[in-house]
């Protein structure tokens, strides 16, 4: 009776793919319990089943020690599991109270709403856990930080005393990733039970009480936070040791490859996004440009890549000089290639099939002439060779995209990008949300490049990511590079004051 | 005269209301239904049916009711069961109906083109006594019939649910969010039924207005693309039923004007594309002011976070 939680031998399988397998998970009341896996490890599937959105083929759930049939949400609502999605499950054009209140609202007479009594709840709510929002504000209008605090609130108001958080932390900044644990921690005193979803090993050691973890759909350990460490579970997580951070060794830079030269921006609505940006990245290096999120990066990307073309300055890439009006292909012919922030929406066509996806960009094929007509049988097998090289899980090249993961999707376009020896990369968040094992292997296919003379421009949002990889550091803020470091001069804290804005104090910066 | 224009606007506008409306429903739920102008077509067609064999424009209404309920429940049944494609779907409704109505009428009534007939009953019109002097006002209450003003009741009634209610917020969150309803224990399949069920009743009410309102006769393709300017009025209004209601309006106002300008020497052909070039110019506003707003949103956002 002690376990407000207890799975027993759930098995789920999607055709032939088995996602859970005889997992047992069990969650004691009044504690923040971890579920940490990589990414396709089964855990999103396994708080599904508990939320009622998947049934299992085997095994049986009890919540407070009497047998439940969870069959849909609403059921798994009734016995007080509320779930925080991923993506979060808000209605954008509706006012927080009415996201809130949407699966029972108070009500008059009929199938009238009293907006009053619940937006007086809402408050009272906001103020008992400490989750300050603006009951009457439209949900498009607010960050992802306070949406997330509206998605959590909702789940509250339905009665939930068992909270699913997948992966909370995704889309969070630093500070909204504090606050956060702190309301964690703040719901737990007032006796609720959190089940937190994670791939991420820190936030998992410094807020969890007990962690499970799974690995390709099985349990492969349940242990006390305070009596583990990361490296206990990481190994637990790939099923064998893996270091946790690449080794960098000095390398020789050649000519410089890639030049910008006082880039200016103004996006559509006339805001500066870039303000006479100027570096240059030499071949062989890798140069990190660090900064919070929304400080010209984006921007600066697009200008270098030619997606954006309405700006000042020259840009130079593999010593051809290239104005606004020259393109993207135009650039990629020059030897430029470019991990896109954004997978999904640019990093590769969803539906198309992996053959296709890789055929995009490399189609001129080396020792063939340029053609207007393209040779499947010889594609298909280019396609083969490097997918595999770059250690993609699938089945065959025809299936599409989207039926990958994350990791393996983002190692795909990895592997194409890299896949023409480019003289200039840009990497932009190239291990986003990807687990530990495929970041380290990009990581290293990155250093490659490196060691063989690509010019390689590293933006992203994860200071550790810039700090283990990068040759030069660059810090961006309010679209201007104001500091130029090394990851051995400087430490995380140092930077982190510049990528607010702050000068530091041995007066490096203008 | 401005009685007369009012009255004129307000029986003109009528069925592209109801169908709006009806369509509203269908829009906020997630459901494209562009079948409106079919199922209009087929409810104006039963609703003379159903006059003329039992001398009752109640029935007639009933009739028509019924048939644009049934061809609400044929496209919930192709789309939302068997999970075919809305716009194919509808389209191929419109074509089929429009056909099947011509069949109808030559076959059950052995007419080609029009059907006029002293046996089909139209609906009554009234007047509200002692106030059709006055300006204005006037205008707004003679020569009503009960579908009028069902008409301007649904729009209000639409925006109250909206605004107001449970059943309200369940539309609102299927169709814009079908995950986050879902999550909430909200049936998304059972309310996007029920929408297409009010967008039938409505589409009904609409054909019966236009077979038995003021004319009480039936001729073929009789809705002559109301269905769509409905639509089009719907997608203009982004989901606010006041709105829907005022672009109505504008389009009843654009009818009235090409019916009153055939009176003079211009070509009906070019006057009759009076409704229709309004459309186009509105999209074109809507684009600019929406665009404007944005901006002014953006630039607004960004100070205050700056």
């Amino acid at each position: 009776m002690d376990k407000c939680v207890q799975m027993i031998g759930i098995t789920k399988r999607f055709g032939d793919v088995t996602a859970n397998s005889q997992v047992n998970f069990t969650c004691s009341p009044g504690h923040i319990h971890g579920l940490i896996g990589e990414n396709g490890a089964g855990k999103t599937t396994l708080m599904k089943i508990l939320y009622g959105m998947y049934t299992p083929d085997e095994g049986e759930i009890h919540i407070n020690g009497e047998p439940v049939k969870l069959t849909s949400p609403k059921t798994a609502i009734k016995y007080g599991i509320g779930m925080v999605h991923q993506h979060f499950t808000l209605v954008p054009s509706l006012s927080v109270v009415q996201n809130i209140i949407l699966g029972r609202p108070p009500k008059k007479t009929g199938d009238v709403i009293d907006m009053k009594a619940a937006a007086q709840q809402v408050i009272q709510m906001s103020e008992a856990y400490n989750l300050k929002v603006d009951p009457y504000a439209i949900v498009d209008d607010l960050p992802v930080g306070i949406r997330q605090r509206v998605e959590i609130l909702k789940a509250l108001y339905l009665g939930a005393d068992i909270l699913i958080l997948d992966e909370p932390t995704a889309i969070l900044t630093p500070q909204e990733i504090n606050q956060l644990f702190l309301t964690l921690t703040e719901l737990k005193n007032k006796g609720k039970s959190i089940i937190l979803i994670t791939h991420k090993l820190a936030e998992m050691m410094s807020v969890t009480d007990d962690i499970t973890i799974l690995c390709n759909g099985i349990v492969t350990g349940h242990l006390q936070t305070e009596k583990t460490n990361e490296e206990e579970i990481a190994r637990m997580m790939v099923g064998k040791d893996t270091k946790l951070t690449v080794t960098k060794q000095d390398n020789p830079t050649g000519q410089v490859k890639l030049k910008v030269e006082n880039l200016n921006y103004y996006n559509k609505f006339g805001v500066k996004m870039l303000n006479d940006v100027s570096f240059e990245v030499k071949a062989g290096e890798i140069v990190g440009i660090a900064g919070v999120q929304g400080n010209g990066q984006t921007e600066l990307i697009d200008v270098i890549s030619g997606f954006e073309r309405d700006y000042e300055g020259t840009v130079v890439i593999n010593d051809a000089v290239f104005s606004p009006s020259n393109g993207v292909a135009q650039r990629r012919r020059q030897g430029l290639s470019h991990i896109p922030e954004d997978r999904q929406t640019r990093g590769a066509a969803l539906d198309a099939s992996l053959l296709q996806n890789y055929t995009m960009s490399n189609f001129e094929g080396e020792g063939e002439k340029k053609k207007y007509f393209i040779n499947w049988g010889k594609q298909k097998k280019r396609a083969e060779r490097c997918l595999n090289d770059f250690k993609v899980k699938f089945d065959k090249v025809e299936i599409p995209a989207y039926s990958l993961s994350g990791g393996n999707l983002q190692k795909s376009i990895v592997a194409r990008e890299m896949e023409m020896g480019p003289k200039v990369l840009i990497a932009a968040q190239p291990s986003r949300g990807v687990d530990i094992g495929a970041t380290i292997f990009i990581h290293e296919r990155l250093l490659d490049r490196r060691g063989e003379g690509t010019a390689i421009l590293l933006v992203s949002y994860e200071l550790s990511e810039i700090m283990s990889l990068s040759d030069r550091i660059l810090v961006m803020y309010n679209g201007r590079i104001i500091g130029e470091t090394t990851p051995k001069e400087s430490t995380e804290e140092d930077i982190g004051l510049l990528m607010a804005g702050l000068h530091n104090s041995k007066g490096e910066v203008q | 005269m401005v009685n007369t224009w009012i009255i004129a606007i307000l029986r003109l506008s009528a069925p592209i209301l109801l169908c709006a409306v009806g369509s509203l429903f269908c829009d906020r739920a997630g459901v494209t239904n562009i079948s409106l102008e079919g199922t209009m077509l087929l409810a104006a067609f039963m609703g003379v049916f159903g006059s003329y064999y039992s001398g009752s424009w109640i029935i007639g209404i009933l009739c028509a009711v019924a048939a644009g309920v049934l061809a609400s429940l044929f496209f919930a049944l192709i789309t939302l069961k068997f999970g075919g494609a809305e716009l194919v779907v509808g389209f191929t409704m419109n074509v089929l109906l429009d056909g099947l109505t011509v069949f109808m009428l030559r076959s059950i009534f052995k007419v080609s083109g029009s059907l006029v007939s002293e046996k089909v009953i139209g609906v009554p019109s009234f007047t509200i006594p002692g106030l059709t002097k006055i300006p204005v006002i006037g205008g707004f209450v003679t020569d009503l019939n009960i579908l009028v003003v069902l008409a301007f009741i649904s729009v209000f009634l639409a925006h109250f649910i909206f605004k107001r209610t449970h059943l309200g917020l369940k539309v609102l969150s299927s169709g814009e969010n079908p995950q986050a309803a879902a999550t909430v224990g909200i049936n998304v399949y059972g309310i996007r039924l029920l929408a297409l069920v009010i967008t039938g009743v409505l589409c009904g009410l609409a054909g019966a207005q236009l077979s038995l309102g003021y004319l009480s006769m039936f001729t073929e393709g009789m809705t002559a693309g109301r269905g769509f300017i409905a639509l089009v009025a719907v997608m203009f209004a982004r989901g606010s039923s006041m709105r829907v209601l005022l672009v109505t309006l504008l389009f009843g106002a654009a009818e009235m004007m090409s019916n009153y300008l055939q009176l003079f020497q211009y070509s009906s052909y070019l006057i009759l594309m009076i409704p229709y070039l309004c459309v186009i110019l509105l999209t074109l506003l809507q684009l600019i002011l929406e665009q404007q707003g944005k901006k002014k949103r953006m630039i607004s956002a960004r100070e205050k976070t700056a």
